[in-house]
């Protein structure tokens, strides 16, 4: 009786996904920009000179100039802040709240947990950018009101995953074990509901990065969000739009700069959410 | 589980399908224009039946001319509607429209008109001396079934100084006077001033406005509230059928889609395309650009009711700290004049010797500033439509106003919030425009009387001077002698200098955009925004 050969042992070999690589060091890039804009270009963004208006890309110019003959590359560079600002500001009040309703929820159950969240369903039945603008359109154009409104429009994502999940981690044996040693409240949220959340709450931070800057862009080029004055690249994209025959590179640099920042927080977070959402362990 | 995990579709896929599907969509305008050149879309047009595009920057919910439904609507009455009088914007007279004649009583007050015979509202209703005058009354009576409360542009064709308007007889008009009115004439060129078919004021009474029925070139066949209206060429026209047999007037989003529409043959005719693109279309085998004259001033007014834009000495340093030559560059890409006064260069008793006061000069608004009182940096909120060119122009002033001591917040807002915030009295600076609509120095100085028109962007009426103005307003409307009146107007602009209540930016000589395919176009007028093109034809 012959028997048959062995297989051949198949390697196992460790993939490594270039797209979330690629798109934290675009990320990174980005920070870079905002916090060295200075350094970065010898140009005022603001510094308005009538005569260089309009000049297409150049070595003194790589983005090209504005209406005012303002460099556009400058404004791309401190744009960055404005974005970044608003982006970051939103997605830690939306996680702060948005987390607090959901944990709350998911650990008190009954009537306060049915209250909470079908206050929550009515906010996730508006879209959210019609949500924004409702809400800057009632409290007014402005940075921080643009923050007030994309925290709002966020909250209810994040209160529903912090639920669920708080929800899974309440019927946990370790939790019985811990109440059956005493352990109650705040203390059981602080000791093991936190912990068991935060890898899922910062994958979806990062998810909602990414709709935060797209909301904040959305703001900026209708006009509701930041002081006109102040560089920002929704802002750029609204003034680019009417010169997209005549002077695209105003538009589309700070556009590029949208695209290219999403798309890469976007593929930073598809990498965290391999690596830490305890569903997607072994899927891939 | 492996099988549902296959099966899911991940972010990343979704992302990669979102973005093929926006790549798709862009293209596939392209891809359209691509296939037919825009000769061969005006050729369509034409086998078509000879549609005109006419490109707005807005349409309004309604065409009812007693209220302000922006330049969209504007557009639609000019065609649609025939007042007994038309304005020649080039020699600035008064020409017959549906009256062919008129006698002024030598008092100035009374107005006696002889209707043209065998004119004709587009339902077929005879325009009678009765329907004439009911088409004036129904704005202010009450009983009549259209009568809306609140036809506040009634005012503009002068009803609120008419002691009386009645039909002598089948084809005869007279309205007599409470005072002399020099531009009366002209007045009944407004669009409010156009005549309503008595038929349709019954038929369908305060909703005629999405149904207008008047005795233009055109009739309106459809209309589609806040989009577009689509007239067609009215055979019983006095004048005579207009060439072009289907005229629409659409609403556009914004200036680039304007452009691309123009561009692509979409539409024939504009006054809303980017000044940017000019240089570029100067070279089109397709598009033409003529530039218009210098009928509408742009000014940033200054409410004296309030504690800072209340002091002269403020209103000054703003006046003399804004470079006008760059708004003009920056701002209107070169379609503007340096302005002097209230009034443009084309209006009678225009004084040019005070465009040497719209100059920047930094001492001198340095000086004022001192003079104020006010501590520096002077917060101060800048208020503007954010559409065409108000939001450049306002940060091309934020620029100069805050390298002077001041601290500008801009603040962005929509036609409706703009002017809700100017009525509620609170808006320290506005920027806005005065566009001529009929030919009369009084068109462009009415806008600085206390009584009719109070509050607006300055509040002029709290100033001292007020009672001063409304007289020589007043006297401008009541002198006949033109000479006379040049005397009085100079009179009104150095006292609206004097008093800088609104601060002039430039006079906009807004580009007229159309398809090289069409002839006799109206660029002067049109420049004004009042646009009839019931001559244009295609070439």
């Amino acid at each position: 009786m012959e028997l048959a050969a062995p297989l051949p042992a198949v390697k196992r070999r460790r993939q490594i996904d270039l797209l979330p690589i690629l798109g934290g060091g675009f990320f990174a890039l980005v920070i870079f920009a905002a916090v060295f804009a200075p350094f970065l270009t010898p140009y005022d963004p603001n510094k308005i000179t009538i005569t260089a208006r309009f000049q297409p890309p150049s070595l003194a110019h790589p983005f090209g100039t504005d209406d005012f003959g303002r460099d556009v590359l400058a404004r791309v560079l401190y744009g960055s802040r404005t974005i970044l600002i608003t982006g970051f500001a939103s997605v830690a009040g939306a996680l702060l709240i948005g987390g607090s309703v959901g944990v709350a929820a998911g650990f008190a159950g009954g009537r306060a947990d049915n209250v909470l969240m079908r206050l929550m369903d009515i906010m996730l039945s508006f879209p959210a950018v019609l949500l924004a603008i409702l809400i800057v359109a009632s409290l007014g154009a402005g940075l921080v009101n643009a923050i007030v409104a994309i925290i709002f429009s966020m909250i209810p994502n994040f209160a529903r995953i912090a639920r669920a999940r708080t929800i899974q981690i309440m019927e946990e044996q370790f939790i019985l074990a811990s109440r059956s040693l005493g352990g109650y409240g705040i203390w059981l949220i602080l000791r093991h509901v936190l912990p068991n959340l935060a890898p899922l709450m910062i994958v979806q931070t990062t998810a909602m990065l990414a709709v935060a800057f797209s909301l904040s862009s959305a703001l900026n080029f209708l006009g509701l969000g930041v002081d006109p004055s102040i560089p920002d690249w929704g802002l750029m994209v609204s003034d680019g739009q009417r010169l997209i025959f005549d002077a695209p590179h105003v538009g589309f640099f700070p556009g590029a700069a949208i695209t290219l920042t999403i798309l890469s927080v976007n593929f930073l977070g598809d990498g965290l959410r391999d690596r830490l959402d305890p569903a997607m362990r072994g899927a891939r | 589980m492996a099988h549902r995990n296959q099966q899911r579709i991940s972010r990343r896929q979704l992302l990669q399908s979102g973005v093929s599907a926006a790549g798709l969509f862009a293209l596939a305008p392209l891809a359209k224009a691509a296939k037919m050149t825009p000769q061969a879309l005006a050729a369509a047009a034409q086998a078509n039946g000879g549609v005109l595009v006419f490109a707005a920057e807005s349409m309004g919910e309604t065409l009812e001319p007693g209220l302000w439904n922006g330049f969209g609507s504007i557009h639609v009455t000019d065609n649609i509607g025939e007042g007994l009088i038309r304005s020649n914007f080039v020699s600035g007279e008064p020409m017959p429209g549906l009256a062919q004649s008129w006698t002024i009583s030598d008092d100035g007050l009374t107005y006696t008109f002889t209707l043209r015979a065998g004119a004709t509202f587009h339902d077929g209703t005879p325009v009678t001396a009765p329907a004439v005058v009911r088409s004036f009354t129904r704005m202010t009576d009450d009983t009549d079934p259209s009568y809306i409360p609140g036809l506040y542009m009634a005012s503009s064709h002068g009803s609120t100084n008419f002691a009386s308007i009645e039909a002598l007889d089948d084809t005869t008009v007279r309205i007599v006077l409470n005072a002399p009115d020099a531009t009366q004439l002209h007045r009944l060129a407004r669009p409010s001033a156009m005549p309503i078919s008595p038929a349709a004021l019954d038929a369908f009474g305060t909703n005629v406005g999405t149904q207008m029925v008047m005795a233009g070139p055109f009739a309106l066949e459809r209309f589609v509230p806040g989009q577009e209206a689509v007239l067609r060429a009215f055979d019983g026209y006095y004048g005579g059928r207009p060439a072009v047999d289907t005229l629409v007037i659409r609403a556009y989003p914004d200036e680039a889609s304007i452009l691309a529409a123009l561009e692509a043959g979409e539409v024939q005719f504009t006054l809303y395309a980017p000044f940017t693109a000019v240089p570029r279309l100067r070279n089109s085998d397709t598009v033409a650009v003529d530039v218009g004259s210098p009928f509408v001033d742009l000014f940033l007014g200054c409410n004296c009711s309030l504690e800072l834009t209340g002091s002269r000495d403020i209103r000054y340093a703003i006046n003399y700290a804004i470079n006008r030559e760059n708004l003009i560059i920056g701002a209107l890409n070169g379609f503007g004049e340096l302005p002097s006064s209230i009034l443009s260069p084309t209006d009678l008793g225009f004084d040019d010797s005070f465009r040497a006061i719209s100059t920047q000069n930094l001492e001198l608004a340095a000086q004022h500033i001192a003079a104020s009182g006010f501590s520096t940096p002077i917060n101060i909120e800048l208020s503007y439509e954010n559409n065409r060119f108000w939001p450049l122009m306002a940060q091309l002033i934020k620029a100069d106003l805050d390298g002077v001591g001041f601290n500008v917040t801009l603040d962005p807002l929509d036609p409706g919030s703009f002017w809700g915030k100017a009525g509620d009295g609170n808006m320290q600076l506005g920027l806005n425009q005065r566009s001529t609509f009929v030919p009369d120095p009084n068109d462009k100085a009415t806008i600085l009387h206390s009584v009719t028109s109070p509050g607006a962007l300055t509040y002029h009426e709290t100033l001292a001077s007020a009672p001063q103005m409304d007289a020589l307003i007043d006297a401008g409307i009541a002198e006949q002698d033109p000479a006379a009146r040049i005397q009085i107007y100079r009179q009104i602009q150095q006292l609206a200098i004097d008093e800088m209540m609104y601060v002039y930016l430039a006079y906009l000589t807004p580009p007229v955009f159309y398809s090289r395919s069409l002839a006799n176009v109206p660029s002067d007028s049109a420049s004004s925004g009042r646009v009839n093109l019931s001559g244009v034809t295609f070439a």
